[in-house]
């Protein structure tokens, strides 16, 4: 009894002193992130368990052996399919958060995302606590199937797009500094304050690194696409399209030496 | 000797012996006083009550209960006492001398715009430099679809 009032008061003095600081915590990419990575964990426990109990089945196939095989195969299903799901929400929530993209651009690939968890968060419902071994084996092939006929694609397209994003929100933002000190340049020749000269030639340079940053945006969505239209080489088809991207990390880099170096031309003049 | 039958020393008439003190009148408690008298009346009544209950003779119960609920009490005197108030900030108002125009506004956006731009430009290439286009860190799981036994 005095224990237990001990307990009540401790729990009662670290709710008034904690209670004020515990905040909800918001559902972001960071966190979707963690949750795959402990869904994940949960998934390799179920997974290890099964392949274990399979294993003693195997050895030694009694009628108890192959009742437990049954029920840690039914748990590692479920995990499986669950594991889907919060991989697919951690990839939804990298391109909510990402720069690039528009709503447009977003809601197209949350169109193609959202089916998908849905199918998965439908099909654990689909698994039963009486379902035979040859049951669980079909449904596991139903999800096999889904996996790599829809979800394989879609994954692809979404990792992609994350990158994609992640580039496009990079080179417009650039795009905006640049149009900023164009500004800046126009507005301070016509004072006399700066020479155009080498500012004109410096421009239409990185202009030229813009457009080539468009071109390689524009040719890897249109590879990206090919992903639905082809009946194999998906991963070939995902692997040139990150490569299309991949070509524009130097042309970025030029583009951010070129900003650089024209401010600090443009502070040098100024002085 | 005292003889038990001896009754010469007791005096068979009390009222007329004047040795005995006399007891001045008990005059009776008036306003506040009996309110007083009364209330001390009642506490004592609930007290013996109290101390006869099960709740206050057994110790197990009585001792965790009223610490718990004195340090309760404790806690909350000290933080009416020592706790954060939002006391709101007063801003005195001081003399500030009368502005004058000056052309400057036109420098201040500019060196606005180019340090901004600089901030910006340097965060941007943190950026690239950390861009991970093959999203190595979200790759799908590997995953066993032989499972038959």
């Amino acid at each position: 009894m005095k224990k237990t009032a001990i307990a009540i008061l401790v729990f009662s003095i670290l709710y008034l002193v904690l209670g004020t600081s515990i905040h909800a915590q918001d559902f972001d990419a960071p966190k979707a992130y963690a949750d795959y990575q402990y869904q994940l964990s949960v998934y390799q426990k179920a997974y290890s368990e099964f392949q274990e109990a399979k294993s003693f089945y195997q050895g030694n196939p009694t009628l108890q052996l192959k009742s437990e095989a049954r029920r840690k195969t039914l748990k590692m299903l479920k995990e499986r399919d669950n594991l889907i799901v919060v991989y697919l929400t951690a990839i939804r929530m990298h391109i909510w958060e990402s720069k690039g993209f528009d709503e447009n651009q977003k809601n197209a690939i949350y169109a193609k995302i959202d089916p998908e968890i849905e199918w998965y968060q439908n099909h654990i419902k689909n698994y039963l606590d009486s379902d035979e071994p040859v049951d669980l084996f079909n449904k596991s092939d139903e999800s096999k199937s889904r996996l790599e006929t829809n979800t394989t694609p879609i994954i692809n397209e979404g990792l992609f797009d994350i990158s994609l994003s992640q580039e496009i929100g990079i080179r417009l933002a650039h795009q905006q500094i640049f149009t900023d000190l164009k500004k800046y340049i126009d507005d301070q020749v016509a004072v006399g304050k700066l020479k155009i000269d080498p500012f004109n030639r410096w421009i239409n340079d990185t202009d030229a690194v813009l457009q080539q940053l468009q071109k390689n945006e524009d040719s890897a969505v249109v590879k990206i696409q090919t992903l639905y239209s082809q009946n194999f080489g998906v991963g070939a088809t995902y692997r040139n399209s990150v490569e299309i991207l991949s070509s524009s990390i130097s042309p970025l880099s030029q583009l951010n030496s070129y900003l650089t170096e024209m401010l600090i031309s443009i502070q040098n003049q100024m002085k | 000797m005292i003889n038990p039958n001896d009754n010469s020393n007791i005096n068979p008439n009390p009222q007329e012996s004047t040795s005995l003190p006399v007891e001045p009148p008990v005059s009776e408690p008036t306003g506040w006083k009996l309110i007083l008298s009364k209330a001390k009346l009642v506490a004592s009544i609930e007290l013996g009550k109290f101390k006869n209950s099960k709740f206050y003779t057994n110790k197990k119960i009585f001792l965790p209960v009223s610490i718990s609920f004195g340090l309760i009490f404790l806690i909350l005197i000290l933080g009416l006492l020592f706790g954060k108030r939002n006391v709101a900030q007063v801003a005195l108002e001081t003399p500030k001398p009368t502005p004058t125009a000056q052309n400057t506004s036109q420098a201040t956006t500019s060196r606005d715009i180019l340090s901004e731009s600089q901030i910006k430009l340097n965060s941007l290439k943190n950026e690239i430099n950390n861009l991970d286009i093959k999203q190595s860190r979200l790759q799908p799981p590997s995953l066993d679809f032989d499972i038959k036994f």
